[in-house]
């Protein structure tokens, strides 16, 4: 257990660190397509999305910051679980709501058609989001860390 | 006459009293089967509520009372409480502890037994003491305190039963011996000194406890004084208190008040001391451990955002299907029977433009409405937004500003009448009327329908973040306005505050559920009232104009419309906006706005002619631009209170406060507005 610690710390930080450089390239994104329509989007990077979103970016973000920050407490156990337990509570939260958004879409689709409407959706792009892959690791985190905390009561 | 009030009299009354948050009004729905607002945070209850339990094939009348720590009372909600119990005396008092701290809520218990009071103990939240690693001697703290003891788990309904059954017992007259603690000689020998004045006046002991009533003068409780002013030997009874007073500070060095409730707490901790016992060593709870990130300086206020986005998504993306569903039904189904039918021209106009349109455009975001309330349900019962006050409590004490307004604002997210009411559990006046006049500016759920026909129009891409955008506005505007106030008309030192956390708590389904229906009921009732009489007005004044009937052609032709009713008041205000460059339509809807904040969007819906959530964006669309249209979001969110939150700061503060609301919001909205115009379009904004 002990001589995996720094190994977990550098796990944790890393995934902080991916979040908050997605969460900057939405923001990037977002203010190109606010202040400087002309200007090029970053569409994708390696077949990843980056949706011009800023409110997924302020919770990547969030997430990143208490991931990679957590590794300033490695001092301390229980800080350090603690930061580690509500980031990657955030990242996976983000994950089931955007799953949960996928699915309305799916259903929606099926409701407009009452108008004889016919909607395309582009199902790659919901998913293959930063927030939804990056949840996959953070859920991992969150199992472990749960595990973690309640091995103590 | 006399028979009616010889029942009310003959009726058994049961109070429920104890510190805040410890459970009061679940036992009180368990008792009663009851529907009490429950919520994870101190200060839920603010009003006395009265519930039924049979007792005995009689109605016995059960109180829910605000939390208090003691018999003397600072604010309003706890003067209530007070009052309650000492005023109206009733049969029992159900004095309700919290077993994770008993030592804090002894005090009490201590009090209401010096009182003479029938009490009943409910210990409750014992698995939360357990879970801390405390085992508590039941049988012991019987018997120290002279009362039967209860240990129960509330939300579970474990030992409401046996409750149940002691409070019978005390009802058949089960007496309560009354709880001396020996003050130490020289207060004792006051205190009898006293008492002797006091029995001069046997109205006055009957009605009290004399002991009780002698130490509370000792006290100065001022409630208790000025009751003693009534008396014939008042003059007598004062002197005596004024000379006891003064012998017992020169002897003890110190001030009495203080003295007698530091006798009190050693009491309360003897008793803690003799019955909790730590059977565990738990070094943090898992509510520590977690609350570490959530409360941390820098953390704290992006974990609050985060939410905040996630439950917009969560509100507004997940619930589109729905959204959908309804507003099918709506704006094809009914409006299609309605005007594909042999009613008259007129009839059909009114039910198809008229109703249908405009409460439709209202009910199709019910569902994105409901879905906010569940979450901010499940945040209240999980803890999370005790601790949302409690970060944000440590940024407005910097600015000299209490914590305790923070609880309100935060409910005024919901709706703003009760975030109104809930302010009396302030104790400063001062802070106390600024609390109340700022909350207006708390993006309540009212204007959500607003954010999101224009974010449908233009943002669709991220209408999450900018009804945050909106949210978040409010509260800034709320707290810059709490601090000029504060600066401006009612000066004065702002009272310390320190927020008690409660622990996390998984959320009930049931209590969830409860909180979101009475949430939405509100919503409904205006839709069904307030909206649907607006709605009805928009429409008569859109086909009529000062030359008479125009006809229900003018719904469909903009240039008629102008001359109806509708058009010479939104012509006539459309100068006031000249810079904001908004159609004379959506101005006309802030002017019917006023009732309700819904109403701007039914009443675009109307004149834009446009049935359902997918057109009237399109019609919006075209009339105004991004940035026009950010001002108008600002611009509804600022303007006015709706007449509800009126009438509750005029029962809560007064007319002239209710005025001085009106005047203030509508110069902050307009300021806005301008300011979000004039900073735009330099930053190439349209
Ligand atoms: N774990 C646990 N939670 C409880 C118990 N009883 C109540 N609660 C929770 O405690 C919180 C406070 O309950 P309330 O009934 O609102 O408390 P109250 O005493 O009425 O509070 P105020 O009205 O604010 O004074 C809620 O989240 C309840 O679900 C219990 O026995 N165990
Ligand atoms: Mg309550």
């Amino acid at each position: 257990m002990r001589r995996s610690a720094p190994l977990m710390h550098i796990a944790v930080c890393a995934l902080g660190a991916i979040y908050l450089i997605f969460a900057s390239l939405m923001l990037y994104n977002w203010i190109i397509t606010v202040f400087f329509p002309t200007a090029k989007l970053l569409y994708s990077i390696c077949g990843v999305f980056i949706p011009p979103d800023p409110g997924s970016a302020i919770v990547l973000a969030t997430t990143g910051m208490l991931l990679a920050g957590s590794v300033y407490y490695h001092y301390d156990r229980y800080k350090f679980i603690s930061c580690v337990l509500v980031g990657s509570l955030l990242g996976s939260a983000i994950l089931v709501l955007q799953l949960l958004t996928v699915i309305a879409n799916a259903i929606d689709a099926q409701i407009l058609m009452l108008y004889g409407e016919i909607v395309e959706y582009g199902l790659k792009e919901e998913i293959m989001r930063p927030d939804v892959l990056l949840g996959i690791p953070s859920a991992i985190v969150l199992y472990n860390s749960v595990r973690e905390l309640r091995k103590q009561w | 006459m006399s028979e009616l009030s010889k029942a009310k009299h003959n009726r058994i009354k049961i109070a429920l009293a104890g510190t805040p948050n410890v459970g009061k009004s679940v036992i009180f729905n368990n008792l009663t089967g009851g529907r009490a607002w429950v919520g994870n945070w101190p200060g839920t209850t603010v009003e006395k509520k009265v519930g039924k339990m049979r007792i005995d094939r009689q109605d016995a009348e059960v109180i829910d009372l605000p939390g208090i720590y003691s018999l003397t009372a600072y604010s309003l909600d706890e003067l209530i409480a007070r009052n309650a119990i000492i005023e109206e005396k009733p049969d029992v008092v159900v004095n309700i502890l919290n077993a994770s701290n008993i030592e804090r809520s002894l005090y009490l218990t201590i009090s209401l037994l010096e009182m003479g009071a029938n009490v009943v103990v409910a210990l409750n939240m014992i698995d939360i003491a357990r879970e801390r690693g405390y085992e508590i001697d039941v049988r012991k703290l019987r018997e120290l305190l002279g009362v039967p003891v209860v240990p129960t788990i509330a939300i579970k309904g474990v030992g409401i039963d046996e409750l149940k059954e002691e409070i019978k017992k005390a009802c058949r007259g089960r007496k309560t011996p009354e709880l001396i603690i020996n003050y130490g000689d020289e207060v004792e020998r006051e205190i009898e000194k006293i008492i002797s004045v006091l029995e001069k006046d046997p109205a006055l002991i009957k009605k009290y406890n004399k002991r009780w009533l002698a130490i509370k003068l000792l006290e100065k409780d001022e409630d208790v004084i000025e009751r003693v002013r009534k008396s014939q030997v008042a003059s007598m009874i004062l002197k005596q208190v004024e000379k006891s007073i003064k012998t017992l500070e020169e002897a003890l060095g110190r001030d009495i008040e203080e003295y007698i409730a530091e006798k009190r707490y050693e009491y309360a901790f003897r008793i803690s001391n003799e019955c909790v016992k730590v059977v565990r060593e738990v070094p943090q709870t898992p509510s520590d451990i977690i609350d570490f990130a959530i409360t941390h300086k820098v953390f704290g206020i992006p974990i609050i955002l985060s939410i905040l986005y996630m439950a917009f998504k969560f509100a507004f993306d997940v619930a589109t299907p729905l959204v959908d569903l309804i507003d099918w039904f709506f704006a094809a189904f009914l409006y299609d029977i309605v005007k594909s039918s042999t009613l008259p021209e007129v009839v059909k106009s009114f039910l198809a433009d008229g109703v249908i349109t405009g409460i439709g455009s209202i009910l199709v975001f019910l569902p994105n409405i409901v879905f906010l309330f569940i979450f901010i349900s499940l945040l209240e019962d999980l803890g999370y937004m005790a601790r949302a006050a409690f970060i944000i409590d440590k940024i407005m004490h910097r600015w000299g500003l209490t914590g305790k307004s923070i609880i309100p604002l935060i409910i005024g997210i919901g709706c703003n009448v009760p975030a109104i009411i809930a302010t009396r559990a302030i104790e400063d006046e001062n802070d106390r009327n600024v609390t109340a006049l700022v909350n207006p500016l708390v993006s309540c759920s009212a204007r959500l329908p607003v954010y999101l026909v224009i974010a449908a129009a233009f943002f669709v891409a991220y209408r999450g973040v900018v009804v945050l955008s909106m949210y978040l506005l409010g509260m800034l505007l709320a707290i810059m306005m709490a601090l000029l106030l504060r600066k401006c008309v009612f000066r004065g030192p702002s009272t310390g505050f320190i927020m008690e956390l409660p622990p996390y708590m998984t959320p009930l389904p049931k209590n969830v559920l409860i909180k979101t229906w009475e949430r939405t009921k509100r919503f409904l009732f205006k839709a069904g009232t307030v909206i649907l009489l607006a709605t009805v007005l928009v429409w008569a004044l859109s086909v009529t104009g000062p030359s008479g009937y125009i006809g229900t052609e003018a719904l469909e032709d903009p240039t008629l419309l102008e001359k109806s009713w509708v058009g010479v008041i939104g012509k006539t205000m459309q100068p006031l906006f000249y810079p904001m460059g908004w159609d004379w339509r959506a101005i006309a809807a802030l002017f019917f706005g006023f009732m309700a904040k819904e109403i701007v969007v039914s009443t675009m819906a109307v004149l834009y002619g446009a049935a359902g959530e997918e057109e009237l964006p399109k019609m919006l669309s075209m009339a105004f631009t991004p940035l026009s249209a950010y001002a108008y979001m600002a611009f509804v969110l600022i303007y006015v209170p709706c007449l509800a939150t009126l009438a509750a700061l005029r029962g809560e503060l007064g007319l002239k406060y209710a005025i001085l609301a009106l005047i203030y919001e509508i110069l902050l909205a307009y300021l806005v507005a301008l300011a979000i115009i004039c900073i735009g379009i330099p930053l190439g904004l349209k």
